[in-house]
């Protein structure tokens, strides 16, 4: 660990950022056309609609859905769902009798291949804290999700090795909308765990 | 199936708050979140040993975080990393200096602008 003060302390965040590219283009190690394509990719591509494909897929395809409880980091990355080197993913499903929802204790660990950059609020140290401490009234309070006492809660804690994405279950009524569509009926929030769909019909959604 | 018109036609009709999220609230956000992951996928930089050091910064931390509080982190372990082995402590606080200072700007990101007069070839030194 370095130890002294950083270079940048003081500096506006805008002149470190572009400071640390400016030098490392100079050292030939990165250029800014792929700082660029990074950016563009989290900022429009990736986003919850891989992981709402996914979700929608394994919803009526059985085949699929095995696979991905299975071996999830093989199935996500057979359709080119890949993020970070040595990173897995595992998708963990929701039944009548469990529910599952994520937290990273240790900072905002997130499964950006499949669902993109976390909301702000998952950032939050009192979302993380409550959430692992109380999880039921946190998921009352904060996101209105009442779940009856028969219902287990699992509070997933996502490290940087291993980040979880939450299978929803489906909403009422989704085999008659078209395959298409399906996505639409996923959220971010069901994915991470803080909402449920299993007990809506689509046309609440 | 054209999948970009595909990906806007679902993002078009997501009605859930928080969807449209700009991912990132400035561009220095965006440009720091591109530096790590660029130079993790170039192997420079280990995720891990990143990610590490991004949560010590955060650790202990009381009360709201906000996204530039967040990023800020990233930037601060960032600079950490580079200087243990990619730029030196000297190098990285002369160029930040330098933009401070409006020597430079974002302009030599863009392509097309020639720089070479800024950067001296020879490196005999």
């Amino acid at each position: 660990m370095t130890s002294g003060e950083l270079p940048g302390r003081g500096a506006d965040p805008e002149n470190r950022a572009r400071a640390l590219q400016s030098l490392l283009i100079e050292k030939g190690l990165l250029s800014t056309d792929l700082v660029d394509e990074v950016v563009s990719k989290y900022e429009t591509d990736i986003g919850p609609i891989h992981g709402k494909r996914v979700v929608a897929r394994a919803w009526t395809d059985s085949d699929y859905r095995d696979r991905l409880l299975s071996d999830s980091t093989a199935t996500l990355e057979a359709e080119g769902h890949t993020g970070l080197d040595g990173v897995e993913i595992i998708v963990i499903e929701n039944t009548d009798h469990l529910h599952n929802v994520m937290v990273c204790t240790l900072c905002s660990c997130f499964p950006w291949p499949v669902l993109g950059l976390p909301p702000t609020w998952y950032k939050q140290p009192g979302y993380r804290a409550r959430m692992v401490k109380r999880p039921r009234e946190t998921l009352r309070e904060d996101f209105d999700l009442d779940l009856d006492d028969d219902i287990e809660i699992r509070v997933r804690d996502t490290s940087a090795e291993v980040r979880y994405m939450v299978l929803p279950r489906p909403p009422e009524g989704i085999e008659n909308v078209p395959p298409e569509e399906r996505p639409e009926y996923v959220s971010r929030e069901a994915m991470i765990g803080v909402e449920r769909l299993g007990d809506k019909h689509v046309r609440e959604l | 199936m054209n999948l970009d018109h595909r990906i806007e036609d679902v993002l078009d009709s997501c009605d859930v708050p928080g969807e449209h999220e700009p991912a990132f609230e400035a561009p220095w956000q965006a440009r720091a979140f591109g530096l790590a992951v660029v130079l993790t996928e170039q192997g420079h930089v280990d995720w891990n040993d990143f990610q590490h050091r991004f949560a010590t910064r955060l650790d202990g931390r009381e009360g709201e975080l906000s996204e530039a509080d967040y990023y800020r982190h990233w930037v601060e372990a960032l600079e950490e990393t580079v200087i243990e082995g990619m730029a030196s402590r000297t190098e990285l606080s002369s160029r930040v200096a330098a933009f401070e200072r409006g020597e430079r700007d974002a302009s030599e990101f863009v392509a097309g602008v020639d720089h070479s007069h800024d950067h001296s070839h020879d490196h005999s030194q």
